[in-house]
């Protein structure tokens, strides 16, 4: 199996709405950006995998407009419908392979073009879960009271997540909310659907992010610090929510202990420096400390009051804000690896973790975690 | 998402749910869009952007060649009349489409462009239209933006 390592990425400036802008016009600003992060041009690529979502994209196939956007005209090329993150995962096993020596990984979502709760509606289960009323927000409430219940947990624990995250993300130039939250500002906001308040929900938010793969040997050529990819995860738990253990994120369990297996991690804790989480609402930040084996099961919110996962604890969790500072849907996942390559190639800028040589990226998706993603970088 | 439990003929108890999805979109037209729109309906004038490498003529106008990936940045008046390339006459309309039928659509080379034109056919009889013949455009008297600000080509 060939090396692999992230070369170069790019992410739009997120915003509630990309007013103006098409998608394509978006797509190709951010291609090139990445394109010069890492000093290629689209004829080094050989293989385009792209995440998009057709329903936010309000057309069948819709990768299928973007394609000369993204630079894939006459490439091999693939789309994944999930988060970019996943569509990462082809791309490393595309090279890793040995058929192709460099992949370029798009993601973006416009979700301010039509309207994300409808989207998610419909993604709920016609005959068991639709006539209830249960969409994404509903299915994660249901996970945060089964959770906070399970464990004991009070119900101030995940405003405190919304509270470092939100304050992490006003350093970060590509986040949506760069203003910082007070944790009575965070508890005093309306639960939208309880126990999950507005401000312990993600942004609606336009954006696209862009990741360069490439072999090992082309990844020593191009001059700049290669984040290699020592280990990648993917689980799905059961669709039915029913059918869940709800109080667990048994798919990001799996497949974190998937990549960890791949990259020799025992004690992730220790031997992470950093890590960037999607975060979709914040009880689920808690939930993820756990499942990544930061702690044990029931004391993610232990581990955050102790301010291990802070910009400057132990292992730092979502030092540009995450989720709840901006979700471009599809990307977000992939916003987590960009943010994680900088981290260990020491080109993170304002939100840099100083020395920080290994870090994991993860993904989420489907209703209340459904699935997961991992993936470890080193520098 | 609307669900409407549906009865079975009998009478019985449910068996099927019928459904119906609607999602509302605003898509922006951007800069490029937006420009190509403004000039047919202020000055019924078709517009493309050629290739900064290869030179082509590009339709509809986009910040970058997808052929090459290079800018796109210089715009270019084309003719309102060109060459039919290839035509269709839609009996069974999709849609949404043109209230008179049949239609023809028309793929229309116009003349200076590096790509094909997509519109209509009119005042003509389907049965006379052939590949080839020149096509000249019929500009809508009250436009708005739209690919409808040509009513459509008829031969010349």
């Amino acid at each position: 199996m060939e090396e692999v390592a992230v070369v170069g990425w790019a992410q739009t400036r997120h915003e509630r709405s990309k007013t103006g802008q098409t998608c394509q016009k978006m797509l190709y600003d951010l291609v090139n950006t990445a394109l010069q992060s890492c000093s290629m041009t689209i004829r080094d690529i050989d293989t385009v995998i792209d995440a998009g979502s057709d329903f936010l994209d309000g057309r069948g196939l819709s990768n299928a407009l973007n394609l000369d956007a993204m630079g894939a005209h006459s490439k091999v090329e693939s789309k994944v419908a999930g988060d970019g993150l996943e569509a990462a995962i082809y791309a490393f096993m595309k090279v890793a392979s040995g058929m192709f020596s460099s992949a370029l990984v798009v993601a973006y979502g416009k979700s301010s073009e039509s309207s994300i709760r409808r989207q998610t509606r419909a993604g709920a289960e016609p005959f068991y879960a639709r006539p209830l009323g249960i969409d994404a927000v509903a299915a994660g409430a249901l996970q945060e009271n089964a959770y906070l219940h399970h464990y004991g947990i009070d119900t101030s624990a995940p405003a405190r997540v919304a509270v470092k995250n939100r304050a992490a993300g006003t350093a970060n130039p590509y986040a949506q909310l760069r203003s910082e939250v007070t944790l009575a500002e965070v508890l005093g906001s309306p639960e939208l659907v309880s126990p999950i308040r507005r401000l312990e929900a993600c942004p609606v938010t336009d954006g696209a992010c862009a990741v360069v793969l490439a072999d090992g040997p082309m990844s020593r050529s191009l001059g700049v610090h290669p984040a290699w990819i020592r280990g990648i995860g993917h689980s799905q738990d059961a669709y039915s929510l029913g059918s869940r253990e709800l109080h667990k994120a048994v798919s990001a369990k799996l497949a974190a202990r998937r990549a960890y297996d791949m990259a020799s991690i025992t004690d992730p804790h220790s031997e992470l420096d950093v890590i960037e989480v999607s975060e979709f609402y914040a009880y689920q930040e808690l939930m993820l400390y756990e499942a990544l084996g930061l702690c044990a099961e029931g004391d993610g919110a232990l581990l955050l009051d102790a301010g291990a996962t802070a910009h400057d604890g132990q292992t730092p969790v979502n030092p540009s804000g995450g989720a709840l500072c901006a979700n471009p849907l599809v990307a977000t996942g992939l916003v987590r690896l960009a943010e994680s390559a900088a981290q260990v190639s020491n080109r993170g800028g304002n939100v840099q973790i100083d020395g920080a040589r290994r870090a994991l990226a993860h993904s989420g998706g489907g209703f209340a975690m459904q699935s997961a993603a991992c993936v470890i970088l080193e520098r | 998402m609307i669900e409407k439990a549906k009865e079975s003929p009998g009478g019985g108890p449910v068996d099927e749910v019928d459904g119906e999805l609607h999602i509302s979109y605003r898509q922006p037209y951007g800069e490029h869009y937006g420009r190509f729109y403004r000039e047919m309906c202020d000055n019924k004038r078709i517009m493309g952007v050629k290739c900064s490498k290869c030179g082509a003529v590009l339709l509809p106008p986009r910040p970058y060649c997808g052929f090459c990936y290079e800018p796109a940045d210089q715009w270019v008046e084309l003719a309102d009349e060109g060459t039919l390339k290839t035509f269709t006459t839609v009996y069974e309309p999709c849609v949404g489409e043109p209230a008179v039928q049949p239609y023809i659509c028309a793929f229309i080379m116009l003349d200076g462009a590096g790509v094909h034109f997509p519109h209509l056919l009119g005042e003509v009889d389907p049965d006379d239209v052939e590949v080839g013949m020149r096509v000249k455009a019929i500009w809508a008297e009250d436009r708005k933006g739209t690919l409808r600000d040509i009513k459509y080509f008829r031969p010349i």
